[in-house]
């Protein structure tokens, strides 16, 4: 039988025995995981060791989010794309070994995002089809600039690719190298997305200012 | 920004002002954390889709138990024992189904250990010696206590729950939050299966049922304020309060099978 001992809040240390009259919390021991490494948490969450799940849950939610949160523009989108990245994580074939876990990681959520991001596509070209073209396209924009902050109009009209480096880069915290990994693209590609990515970032962000 | 991230940015060839443009925007927006709310109802679900593992197996115990039980006390209704134990197998499927959750997943040590642990306890009133220290038992307790069903039940209640915790010490994971969330549910199948014996004439065994509950109720609280989880939570998503509350019913569905005269398998 399995003990599912959760860790139910990141930021609230467990309870002090003094507190509970000597009842010690039923807190999670993942404190003999925290040496281990992503990978083999990894491993371990998708044999069913939720101990090992929610460390590894500690280690991404936040840097998930974050890229996530850039990549969709969209906060609530986000939030639940990191629920079906965390459950992708659970399905994963028991015995697979996981060589690089950031970039399998994040490519669970990119793939995640992808998907999101094509059915609205789809979706915003059937609205066009029903609507005057020359309304949609001035409503769309009003809408884009009024309901997001300056960043996200700004990432928004990146093109996906350069979005998604930057995403990873700066919001994801990943280097060079692990972008690389984790897209399957050369180094050199990922610095080309980075530089052009940046540039126009910063021309986007420089001409939205009031 | 960090250094290596700084770094990076002049050597993409940015200049100072792009730079420092860039910088005082993306690092405002990288503060931004998921919401402690939303990670709350995350690990929940996640929890959530860890539950087959904690219920298909506890019931399946529960059932193999009960089958034991059903043969021990009445032969011939071991059809009963064994149904009662599907029964709880098929109502953890349909809950797990019901809520979309993954298929179990491999057993794990504890997972295959215990039933053949339970079936053991289970099988060990059947031997002659067992017989005998049954007996012996039977003889030097109360009056009131004197009937082998309830000690039974009583044995195999405090074995699992012993059991359990012997492996738990074996394998370095015990802890005394653990071992209350065994002992309690011990208490209230205890209690419910007093119940069960009480249920024609001894209204003693249904204060002591209600004691029992109400502790259980108790510590069910106490988990809920150090944990910081809904009850509705805590109460399924761990086999310490789904397997009490499954064997309770299929131990009343037992025992009511069991004094029925009319039934096939009913002949007291």
């Amino acid at each position: 039988m399995k003990f599912v001992n959760w860790k139910l809040t990141e930021d609230k240390p467990p309870i002090p025995l003094a507190k509970t009259k000597g009842l010690p919390p039923m807190r999670p021991a993942t404190h003999g995981l925290q040496g281990l490494s992503d990978e083999t948490l990894l491993s371990r969450a998708a044999e069913g060791d939720t101990d090992a799940l929610s460390l590894i849950f500690d280690r991404y939610q936040q840097p998930l989010y974050r890229f996530l949160r850039r990549q969709t523009t969209d906060a609530a989108l986000a939030e639940d794309l990191v629920q079906d990245t965390f459950l992708r994580l659970l399905e994963a074939p028991k015995k697979r070994t996981v060589r690089h876990a950031k970039a399998y990681v994040y490519r669970i959520a990119l793939h995640l995002a992808y998907d999101v991001s094509r059915r609205r596509r789809l979706e915003t070209r059937h609205r066009e089809s029903l609507v005057e073209p020359e309304n949609t396209k001035e409503a769309a924009f009003i809408t884009l600039v009024e309901e997001r902050d300056l960043l996200d109009t700004a990432m928004a009209l990146l093109s996906e690719k350069l979005r998604t480096a930057i995403a990873l880069h700066y919001f994801a915290d990943l280097s060079i190298t692990e972008i690389a990994k984790t897209l399957k693209i050369p180094q050199g590609t990922v610095k080309s997305r980075l530089g052009r990515g940046y540039r126009q970032l910063a021309e986007l962000l420089e001409g939205g200012r009031p | 920004m960090n250094l290596r991230k700084r770094n990076d940015l002049t050597n993409l060839g940015l200049n100072p002002e792009e730079k420092r443009r860039l910088e005082s925007i993306l690092d405002a927006a990288s503060t931004e954390r998921l919401p402690e709310e939303s990670s709350r109802r995350i690990r929940t679900r996640l929890m959530m889709a860890t539950w087959p593992d904690d219920i298909i197996l506890p019931s399946l115990w529960t059932g193999l138990r009960l089958a034991g039980l059903a043969i021990r006390i009445q032969p011939a209704s071991v059809l009963a024992g064994s149904g009662l134990g599907l029964f709880a197998s098929v109502l953890s499927l349909i809950i797990i189904a019901a809520l979309h959750l993954r298929p179990p997943a491999p057993v794990d040590l504890f997972s295959l250990l215990s039933p053949l642990m339970a079936y053991a306890i289970t099988a060990w009133p059947t031997s002659n010696w067992g017989k005998s220290a049954l007996n012996t038992m039977i003889r030097s307790a109360p009056v009131s206590l004197a009937t082998p069903r309830l000690w039974l039940m009583v044995m195999m209640s405090g074995l699992d729950a012993l059991g359990v915790l012997a492996f738990l010490a074996l394998f370095g994971r015990f802890s005394t939050g653990l071992a209350l969330t065994w002992l309690f549910p011990f208490l209230f199948s205890l209690g419910i299966a007093l119940a069960i014996e009480g249920l024609t004439s001894k209204r003693w065994a249904q204060s002591l049922m209600a004691v029992l509950v109400a502790t259980n109720a108790a510590w069910s609280l106490w988990a809920w304020a150090n944990h910081r989880v809904t009850g509705l939570i805590l109460l399924m998503h761990s086999p310490h309060l789904l397997v009490p509350a499954t064997g309770a019913l299929c131990l009343f569905g037992l025992g009511w099978a069991i004094r029925r005269p009319n039934l096939p398998w009913g002949s007291r």
